[in-house]
């Protein structure tokens, strides 16, 4: 699996503070890429970008809102930080109640907003492991046979072997094999493990 | 008949008056609120080369900290710091030139007329919050010779401030004076006092910095526009506080010249 670099995606319409957002940014040690507008953004987006986004409100054409809602639809989970400026801020509630991740008031103090980008980008890897488990154990759950399936499900469902092999219509040794194999190609030790892993995916 | 007809012409003339002098006051009042949306505007556009200064001066602190930078890259980032300084500095100046250009027309004018327009707008505020604005005008005082509708601005903020700096105080202390004396030949001072928290001796001459505020809400634009204009008037705007609580705002006006 190629590893993404995370960086920080800063789209404003205002040309020194892209400039000089990368120049504190970069000093900060992060890899920053700048957008003009938000339908630059959206052209250059990718599914398995990693970092989080520091989104001007205020632009002309698409305003950092509707770019929002945009990522939205299209099922992005980058974390999104809201830099508003003066009187914005019930415009920037409303963003927060529909799932942004932060905002930030112009002008701020640039310490303030390092941490949270900080918050954000830790957020983001949380995010990205989740969903780099859900893709393991989907991947594993796609490995098992049709038989192991229904097996499975009877064992988290919490049925006994006895009452498997009823209800399946097989010999207990039978479902003792395929319980073996389901254990081990979903690469887990205890039922309780196993169970876990299913709920994850729920 | 003829009676009739006479009555009509006074009463056409009346309501043309009456027509006129709602014109009037709606003039005035869209100059006031034109002032009020041109501050916050601006203050909006200075976000940006503020944010930008704030930001490039950060990166070099950081980088000449770690003692990790190349010379050319620090001289790079200090060279756009200043140009967005500049930047700033014309977004100012561009609101002088408008304060200026919103035609200031100087003519001589009595300050308790002025004051009473003035309160039209104020006692909204002042009905709200429960405070009393009490007017003490010497009798007999010499007009003024001003652009009406800034001083009105300026009598306007300083009430604002004064109600907001009263707003944890209880209500029978809620009181604002509005009073005046000459202060030589030239020049009639007004003061506006208020009772409220009071302000700390450092923060004096503080106040009057554009973006100066220590109100959530607040813009900390209006004691700096009050300035400028008073300044344009060749007159001086300064802050005292009061020995019995509060502070009085106070600023000088020029006076209509004797032999006019
Ligand atoms: N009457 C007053 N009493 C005490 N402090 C005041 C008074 N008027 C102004 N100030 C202080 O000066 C600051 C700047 O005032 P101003 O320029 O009018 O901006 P704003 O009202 O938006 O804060 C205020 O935030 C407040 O701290
Ligand atoms: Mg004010």
């Amino acid at each position: 699996m190629s590893e993404v670099t995370p960086s920080i995606y800063v789209v404003d319409d205002d040309e020194a503070m892209r400039d000089s957002m990368s120049w504190l940014l970069e000093g900060e040690g992060y890899r920053v890429t700048c957008f003009d507008s938000a339908e630059s953004f959206l052209r250059a987006r990718r599914d398995e970008m990693r970092g989080c986004i520091v989104l001007d409100v205020r632009m002309p054409e698409m305003s950092g809102l509707e770019l929002h809602e945009k990522l939205d639809s299209l099922g992005s989970q980058l974390p999104i930080i809201f830099v508003t400026g003066h009187g914005d801020v019930p415009m920037a509630v409303a963003a927060l109640q529909r799932g942004a991740c932060d905002f930030i008031e112009k002008p701020f103090h640039n310490q303030d907003l390092l941490d949270r980008i900080q918050r954000a980008l830790e957020l983001d890897s949380e995010i990205a492991q989740r969903r780099q488990r859900d893709n393991a154990i989907s991947n594993r759950l796609g490995q098992l046979t049709q038989r192991e399936h229904e097996v499975m499900q009877l064992v988290v469902a919490g049925k006994l072997n006895k009452q498997i092999a009823d209800e399946l219509e097989i010999s207990m040794k039978t479902v003792e094999a395929h319980r073996a194999r389901v254990m081990e190609k979903m690469g887990v030790r205890t039922l309780a493990e196993l169970v876990k892993a299913v709920m994850t995916l729920r | 008949m003829r009676v009739q007809i006479a009555a009509d012409i006074t009463d056409r003339k009346h309501i043309d008056e009456v027509n006129q002098q709602q014109q009037k006051r709606l003039e005035q009042t869209s100059r006031l609120i034109t002032m009020g949306e041109m501050a916050s505007s601006l203050a909006h556009e200075l976000n940006q080369p503020l944010s930008a200064i704030a930001n490039y001066c950060a990166g070099c602190i950081k980088r000449m900290q770690a003692g990790n930078y190349r010379f050319e890259d620090l001289l790079a980032a200090m060279q756009k710091a200043a140009d967005q300084a500049e930047r700033a500095g014309k977004i100012i100046r561009r609101m002088r030139d408008m304060v200026k250009k919103s035609d200031p027309k100087r003519e001589p004018i009595s300050l308790a007329e002025l004051v009473d327009e003035a309160r039209a707008f104020a006692d909204i505020e002042a009905q709200r919050t429960g405070t009393q604005i009490v007017v003490e005008l010497p009798e007999n005082l010499p007009r003024i010779v001003v652009d009406r509708i800034m001083i009105e601005q300026v009598l306007l903020n300083l009430v604002k401030n004064g109600i907001e700096a009263m707003n944890s105080v209880p209500f029978d202390r809620r009181r604002l004076f509005i009073q005046a004396r000459q202060t030589d030949e030239r020049m009639l001072e007004v003061a506006v006092a208020d009772q409220g928290h009071g302000l700390a001796e450092e923060d004096v001459e503080r106040i009057f910095a554009p973006f100066y505020t220590t109100k959530p809400e607040g813009m900390g634009i209006g004691l700096a526009i009050c300035r400028s204009i008073i300044e344009f008037h060749q007159g001086r705007l300064w802050v005292e506080p009061r020995r019995e609580g509060g502070t009085v705002f106070r600023f000088t006006v020029p006076i209509e010249e004797e032999d006019e």
